[in-house]
C-alpha cells in the first residue's frame, strides 16, 4: 500500500491518557480518505503525527515505502514532503498570495517557480489575486490559496484539517465539490479530517470514523448509511 | 542550508562582541588624548579604584599627570563594591590604589589582605599617626568632622555640647539623623564603642532613637533642611555638607543653612568624631612605584590645599591651612582614636543599631 | 532508546545556543548561591530576629500596593486610550509610556527636592503667601511615598502591555458586551480586566520585580527592604553568607511571583483566533466625558513626567554652565553605545531562547525560560559580584591563550566593556524575552508549522516567517532593553572598565553626594534619549499592519 500506518499511539506527556491508541490505516495511491469524528476524538492529532509535527510514542508511519517514523527514527516535518492545509489556513500575513504559494518551492529556477505558481493559481481559479495580501481575501478565497500553497510543491500526501470549518454553509457546498475536482485533477493522495458527515460523503473515496480518540474503525463508502446510528450523531 | 543560518547568527554575535571590545579600546584612546599622550609605555600609568566622586578629585589627577606624565586610570564606585571587586580579582587585579571615603572600609580591605604596607618618609611626615594604619597599609587624605547642627533661634547652644546631650529629655522628638545604613553613623557609633565601651554606646544609641524627630531618612543635607523646616531642632551631619549648602546655587538651600549653628561636640570630654577619606596600595599593584608617587603627591601641601578648599574638608597634613569657612567655625578637639577602630567595631555598631531598632 | 531519539530531535543549533545562553545566566547566579549551603553564621540569627520580620513586612506592603495601583492606573489608561477618542488622545497613547524614561531614584530625589522645605512648593508658599506648612503633609520620604514613586514611574509596564493586547485582541468580545447592554464601567471590570488578565499579569510582574531589586529609592527614603538589608549585611557586616541567605529568600519570593503569574495566566494561549484581527474602533467622547477622561490622563502624565521634568530642567538651568564640557559628550556616546550593543545582544539571545522554547515544549525549554528571569530578580550589585567571579575565572582559564598570542596574562575580559555588556544581557534578558515571548504567543505556532510542512527547516522558517511576524515584538524588546540599560546603575558602576563613565553613573555621582542640582543635566539627557526611544517604539508598533 502507498501509505501504511501501524499500531500508532500517542499521548501528551508520559502519564496522560493516550489520545491515539493503536491506530492502523492503509491508503492506496491517489485515494481521498476522510477521517470522521467528533471533536476531541484525536482526528487532528493523527494529521499532526503523519506530517511530523508530533512524535508518536510508538508505532510506525511509512509513505511510498519510505519510513517516516518508527521506534528509532523520526523524520523532521520539512523533510517529509507532505502538504498540510490548516484549519484556519495559516496564510503568512506578511506575504502576497503569490509569495505564499511560492513559499514551499525549492530547487527550482526563478522562472520555473513562477510557472508553477501560475499553474497552481490557475488550478484553484485565483490567478487574478496573485498580488493581494491574505487579509484582503474572503474566507473562501483564503481557503483556495491555502490549498494552492499546499499543492504547489507536489506533495506525496495532502492533509487537510477541517477545511470547511471557516466557511459559510452555502459556500461550503459549492467549494467541496470543487475541492474534490482540484485534488483529483492533481492525483494527490489525501487525508482530510472533518466532523461533518456530508463533507466526508461528498469528497472522500473512503471514510474512517474515530471514536473517543482510541478506537478506529472503517467502512466502505457503500455502507455510509450505517453511520446514521445514534452513537455518532454530532 | 540550516547550518548557514546558525553560523550566521553566531558570526553576528561575535561581531557584536568584537564591536563591544573595540568600542572599549576607542574609548580608552579617546580619553588618552585629553591628558598627555602616554599609553603606558613612556611614563607609565596607575589604576585607581575610588569611592570618592568629587569633580575636584579629577582635577588633582589631571594635575598629577601634567607633573609626572603618569596617566591615572579611574574606576569610581561605591566603597563596598570596589572592595568586593578587588577581593574577587585577587592577585590578577590591575588596580594599584584604593581610595575610600571611610576609614572603616580601609580597615576591612586591610583585614582581607587586599592592601600592602608602604614605607615612605614623605607619607609618614605629612600624615599624623592617628590618620594612618599602624602597619602603614593605608593613609588618610582628608578628614571630616561629624558635628551637630542646631537651629540658632530655637536652641541654646549651651544645651547641646556633646553627642550624649542628644539623648537628653529636652530633645525629645527633636533629633534628626540619617538611617543606620549610612556609613558615617556606623562609624560614629563604632567610635563611641571604642571610647566608652559597648554598653554605654548601646545606651546612647537607644537614647538617640528615642529622641528622633522622625524615622531616619534622606541624606545629611536633608537633616539640615528638616531642622530649618522645624521638624526637629538638632541634626547630626558632616561638616562639608553644611559648607556646600552655604555655597549652593539654590538660594533656598543657602537660606536654610544660614539658620543653623555648628557645634563641635564633646570638646570637654572625648572629642569630636572625625573620619577620613584614605588611600591604600593594593597587594596586587602592578605599578607600585608610580602608585607610591601618587600617594605622596596627594599628601603634599599643594594637593592638600586643593582637597580642602574645594570640598570643605579638613586636610590631614597639619601644615596646610583649612578653608575660610571652616576657619570661621574654629578649631576643635578630636576623638583620640586610631581610625582603625572604626573598622574594628563596625560590625558591632550595625548589630546594636538593628537590635535597638535604629532604622 | 526513546530518550536517545527525543534527544537527537532536540539537538540542533537552536538548542545548543539556548543552552549556552542559559549557562551564561546561570553561572554568575550559581557562583553566588553556592554559598547558600555553607553554615549559618551568628549574623544570620541576628538578622532573623531583628530585621527579617520588618523586611518582609515593608517589602510586602510596597509590593501589594504598588501592584494594585499600577494595575488600576495602567489598565484603566490602556482601556480609555484604546476604546475612546478624547482630546490629545494621540499624544497620550505614547506620552503615557514616557514616565518609564525616568529612573525611579532620580524621581525620588526630584520629588523630595520639590516637596521639602527648600523645594519650590514650600518656598513659594512661604515667600509669596507667608504660609508655613506642616512638614508631615509634604513628606514624601515614607513608605506610602515610595509606593507613590514606584506606581507613577513603573505603571507604564502594565499600560503598555495591556494596551497592545486590547488594541489587537479584544474588538469582538468588547463589542459583544456592548450589544448585551453593558455600560462602560461594567465592560471595564467584567470584560476588559478578565480578558486582559494575561497581559496585566505580565506587566505587573515586571513592575514587582523592579520594585524588589530597587535600591536607590528605598535607601534614600530610609525604608528597610530586602535590597537595603542585603547591602547592609554583605558590605556593612562583611557577611557574604548572610547576604546570600537574604538573596535566596528574595529569590524564593520571586519564584513565588512567577509561579503565581503562570497560574494566573492559566492555560490560555492568547493567539489570533482568526487569520484576520479586527482592531477596536474607538468611540468619540464629547462634552464633560471627554474632558474628564482628558483630565485623568493629564494628571497622571503631569505627575509622572511633566512636573519632575520641569523641575529637573529648572535645576539644570542653575548648573548647566559648569557641567557642559567635551567630556560630557563622551558620556552620551558611552551611554548610547552600551545601551545599543546591550539591547542588540539581549534581543538576539531572547529570540533564540524564545523560539527554542516555543517549538520544544519540554522540561528543558521550560527550565530555560524560567532561568532567564533569574538575572532580573536579584539586586544588581549581588549579580555584579557573581559576574566578576565568573569572568575572572574565565580570564584565568584563558591566561595560556593570552600568552600564546603575545598578550600579558592579565585580566583582559574582566576589565573590558565585554563584561559590562554581558552583565546587561544577564540582567535584562528577561525584559527582551518577555516582549518577544508575548510576540510569539500572539502569533501562535501555526504559521511556523505551516512553513515546516512546506519544507522549510526550523531555522529557515525563523528567518522567512517568524521574524516578520514578530518584528514589532523584537523592536519592543529592543527599545525596552535600551531604556533599562540607559537607566541602569549598580552594574554599570561596579563592572565598568577604567575611565568609563555613562550618563547614569554621572547622575548617580552627584545624586549620591546630595548634589541633585548637578545631577539634573545627565538625568535629563537620559530622559530625552529614552523618550525618543519610546516615541519610535510607539510609532513603529502603531504602524504594524495587524
Amino acid at each position: 500500500m502507498y501509505i501504511q500506518i501501524k499500531e500508532l499511539s500517542f499521548s501528551y506527556g508520559r502519564s496522560q491518557k493516550p489520545i491515539i491508541n493503536n491506530f492502523n490505516l492503509e491508503i492506496a495511491k491517489g485515494d481521498i480518505v476522510s477521517i470522521l469524528g467528533e471533536s476531541g476524538s484525536g482526528k487532528s492529532t493523527i494529521l499532526r503525527l503523519i506530517c511530523g509535527l508530533e512524535t508518536p510514542v510508538c508505532g510506525s508511519i511509512s509513505i511510498n515505502k519510505q519510513m517516516m517514523s518508527d521506534g528509532r527514527h523520526c523524520i523532521l516535518p520539512e523533510k517529509r514532503s507532505i502538504g498540510m492545509m490548516f484549519q484556519d489556513y495559516a496564510l503568512f500575513p506578511h506575504m502576497s498570495v503569490a509569495d505564499n504559494v511560492q513559499f514551499g518551492l525549492k530547487h527550482k529556477s526563478r522562472k520555473d517557480k513562477r510557472k508553477r505558481v501560475d499553474q497552481v493559481l490557475e488550478l484553484v481559479n485565483m490567478s487574478d489575486f496573485r498580488n493581494r495580501y491574505p487579509h484582503e481575501l474572503s474566507g473562501g478565497q483564503q481557503q483556495r490559496i491555502a490549498l494552492a500553497r499546499s499543492l504547489a510543491p507536489e506533495p506525496s500526501l495532502l492533509l487537510m484539517d477541517e477545511p470547511f470549518s471557516n466557511l459559510d454553509a452555502d459556500l461550503q457546498i459549492k467549494i467541496r465539490n470543487e475541492l474534490r475536482d482540484i485534488i483529483k485533477a492533481t492525483g494527490t493522495t489525501s487525508i482530510f479530517v472533518t466532523h461533518d458527515r456530508e463533507d466526508a460523503r461528498a469528497i472522500a473515496d473512503r471514510i474512517i470514523t474515530m471514536r473517543e480518540g482510541s478506537a478506529y474503525e472503517w467502512d466502505s463508502l457503500c455502507t455510509i448509511d450505517d453511520l446514521t446510528e445514534p452513537a455518532l450523531v454530532d | 542550508m540550516k547550518k548557514q543560518y546558525v553560523l550566521f547568527s553566531i558570526i553576528a554575535m561575535m561581531l557584536l562582541v568584537l564591536a563591544a571590545c573595540g568600542g572599549n579600546n576607542n574609548e580608552e584612546s579617546q580619553n588618552n588624548t585629553d591628558g598627555s599622550n602616554t599609553t603606558g609605555d613612556d611614563q607609565g600609568e596607575i589604576n585607581l579604584y575610588t569611592g570618592r566622586h568629587y569633580e575636584t578629585d579629577q582635577a588633582l589627577y589631571d594635575q598629577f599627570t601634567d607633573e609626572t606624565g603618569i596617566k591615572v586610570n579611574v574606576i569610581k564606585g561605591k566603597d563596598d563594591e570596589l572592595i568586593a571587586r578587588l577581593e574577587r580579582e585577587g592577585k590578577a587585579s590591575k588596580a594599584d590604589l584604593l581610595i575610600t571615603a571611610d576609614a572603616g572600609r580601609l580597615y576591612r580591605a586591610k583585614t582581607q589582605e587586599l592592601l600592602q604596607p608602604v614605607e615612605s618618609d614623605t607619607l609618614t611626615n605629612n600624615i599624623p599617626e592617628k590618620y594612618r594604619d599602624p602597619e602603614n597599609e593605608w593613609f588618610g587624605l582628608t578628614k571630616r568632622a561629624r558635628i551637630i547642627a542646631y537651629h540658632k533661634e530655637r536652641v541654646n547652644p549651651d544645651d547641646i555640647q556633646s553627642y550624649e546631650d542628644l539623648t537628653k529629655d529636652a530633645f525629645q522628638d527633636k533629633v534628626l539623623i540619617r538611617s543606620s545604613s549610612n556609613i558615617y553613623n556606623q562609624s560614629l557609633l563604632a567610635s563611641l564603642i571604642a571610647l566608652n565601651g559597648e554598653p554605654d554606646a548601646k545606651t546612647w544609641a537607644e537614647g538617640v532613637v528615642d529622641n528622633m524627630a522622625r524615622d531616619p531618612k534622606g541624606g545629611d543635607r536633608d537633616q539640615a533642611i528638616a531642622v530649618a523646616a522645624g521638624e526637629g531642632d538638632v541634626a547630626v551631619m558632616n561638616t562639608y555638607y553644611l559648607g556646600k549648602m552655604l555655597n549652593a546655587e539654590d538660594e533656598e538651600q543657602v537660606k536654610a543653612a544660614e539658620q543653623l549653628g555648628v557645634i563641635f561636640p564633646n570638646q570637654d570630654s572625648t572629642g569630636t568624631h572625625v573620619n577620613i577619606s584614605g588611600i591604600g596600595l593594593t597587594t596586587s599593584s602592578p605599578n607600585k612605584d608610580n602608585a607610591i608617587l601618587f600617594m605622596e603627591f596627594l599628601t603634599k601641601e599643594q594637593a592638600q590645599e586643593q582637597f580642602a578648599k574645594a570640598n570643605y574638608e579638613y586636610p590631614v597634613n597639619p601644615n596646610v591651612a583649612v578653608a575660610d569657612l571652616l576657619e570661621s567655625w574654629g578649631s576643635f578637639k578630636e576623638q583620640d582614636l586610631n581610625l582603625s577602630k572604626l573598622g574594628e567595631f563596625n560590625n558591632e555598631a550595625i548589630m546594636i543599631m538593628n537590635e535597638i531598632g535604629w532604622k | 532508546m526513546k530518550l536517545n531519539r527525543q534527544f537527537s530531535r532536540l539537538l540542533n543549533g537552536w538548542m545548543i545556543l539556548s543552552i549556552g545562553i542559559v549557562l551564561l545566566i546561570l553561572f554568575p547566579n550559581i557562583s553566588i548561591l553556592i554559598n547558600f549551603f555553607t553554615q549559618e553564621t551568628s549574623n544570620w540569627d541576628h538578622i532573623k530576629t531583628h530585621i527579617l520580620p520588618l523586611l518582609i513586612q515593608n517589602t510586602s506592603i510596597i509590593m501589594i500596593f504598588t501592584g494594585f495601583f499600577t494595575i488600576m492606573i495602567g489598565t484603566s489608561l490602556a482601556w480609555l486610550v484604546s476604546a475612546y477618542d478624547f482630546p490629545f488622545k494621540r499624544f497620550f497613547q505614547w506620552g503615557l509610556i514616557l514616565p518609564l524614561a525616568i529612573p525611579p531614584y532620580i524621581a525620588a530625589y526630584t520629588y523630595n527636592g520639590m516637596l521639602n522645605y527648600t523645594g519650590v512648593i514650600q518656598t513659594g508658599l512661604r515667600n509669596q503667601f507667608n504660609i508655613q506648612v506642616d512638614q508631615r503633609y509634604f513628606d514624601i520620604m515614607t513608605l506610602p511615598g515610595s509606593i507613590f514613586i514606584f506606581t507613577l514611574f513603573l505603571y507604564p509596564y502594565v499600560y503598555m502591555i495591556t494596551r497592545a493586547f486590547l488594541a489587537n485582541q479584544s474588538a469582538a468580545l468588547i463589542e459583544n458586551a456592548k450589544m448585551l447592554g453593558s455600560n462602560s464601567f461594567e465592560i471595564f471590570f467584567r470584560v476588559v480586566m478578565p480578558i486582559s488578565r494575561g497581559a496585566i499579569v505580565g506587566g505587573v510582574s515586571l513592575v514587582l520585580l523592579e520594585v524588589l531589586n530597587d535600591y536607590g529609592v528605598v535607601q534614600y527614603f530610609g525604608i528597610p527592604t530586602f535590597s537595603t538589608a542585603i547591602f547592609q549585611t554583605w558590605f556593612g557586616m562583611g557577611d557574604l553568607n548572610a547576604a546570600i541567605k537574604l538573596s535566596a529568600t528574595l529569590m524564593f519570593i520571586v519564584f513565588f511571583i512567577l509561579i503565581v503569574e503562570k497560574f494566573l495566566r492559566g492555560r490560555k494561549r492568547y493567539s489570533y483566533t482568526a487569520a484576520r484581527v479586527r482592531p477596536l474602533t474607538p468611540i468619540r467622547l464629547t462634552g464633560w466625558r471627554a474632558w474628564s477622561v482628558f483630565a485623568y490622563a493629564g494628571i497622571i502624565f503631569a505627575l509622572a513626567f511633566l512636573i519632575p521634568v520641569i523641575q529637573l530642567v529648572d535645576w539644570m538651568v542653575l548648573t548647566y554652565d559648569k557641567m557642559i564640557d567635551p567630556v560630557f559628550l563622551s558620556l552620551i556616546f558611552n551611554s548610547l553605545f552600551v545601551a545599543l550593543a546591550g539591547a542588540a545582544m539581549i534581543v538576539i539571545f531572547a529570540v533564540i531562547v524564545a523560539n527554542f522554547a516555543r517549538t520544544q515544549q519540554n522540561w528543558l525549554s521550560k527550565a530555560s525560560t524560567r532561568t532567564i528571569i533569574l538575572g532580573y530578580s536579584i539586586p544588581g550589585a549581588v549579580i555584579a559580584v557573581g559576574i566578576i567571579t565568573v569572568f575572572i575565572q574565565i580570564d584565568e582559564l584563558l591566561f595560556g591563550i593570552y600568552e600564546a598570542i603575545g598578550l600579558d596574562p592579565t585580566l583582559i575580559l574582566s576589565t573590558s566593556l565585554f563584561m559590562l555588556i554581558s552583565a546587561f544581557v544577564i540582567r535584562f534578558l528577561a525584559v527582551g524575552f518577555n516582549a518577544i515571548e508575548s510576540g510569539f504567543d500572539k502569533t501562535g505556532i501555526k504559521f511556523s508549522e505551516a512553513s515546516r510542512t512546506l519544507g522549510m527547516s526550523m531555522t529557515k522558517t525563523f528567518f522567512k516567517v517568524d521574524v516578520h511576524l514578530i518584528k514589532g515584538a523584537i523592536f519592543s524588546g529592543f527599545i525596552l532593553s535600551f531604556i533599562e540599560i540607559m537607566k541602569e546603575l549598580p552594574l554599570t558602576l561596579i563592572l565598568r572598565p577604567f575611565n568609563f563613565d555613562t550618563l547614569s553613573t554621572k547622575a548617580f555621582q552627584y545624586a549620591s553626594d546630595e548634589q541633585i542640582h548637578e545631577a539634573s543635566l545627565p538625568s535629563i539627557i537620559i530622559i530625552v534619549l529614552s523618550g525618543i526611544a519610546i516615541y519610535f517604539f510607539h510609532h513603529v508598533v502603531e504602524k504594524e499592519p495587524d
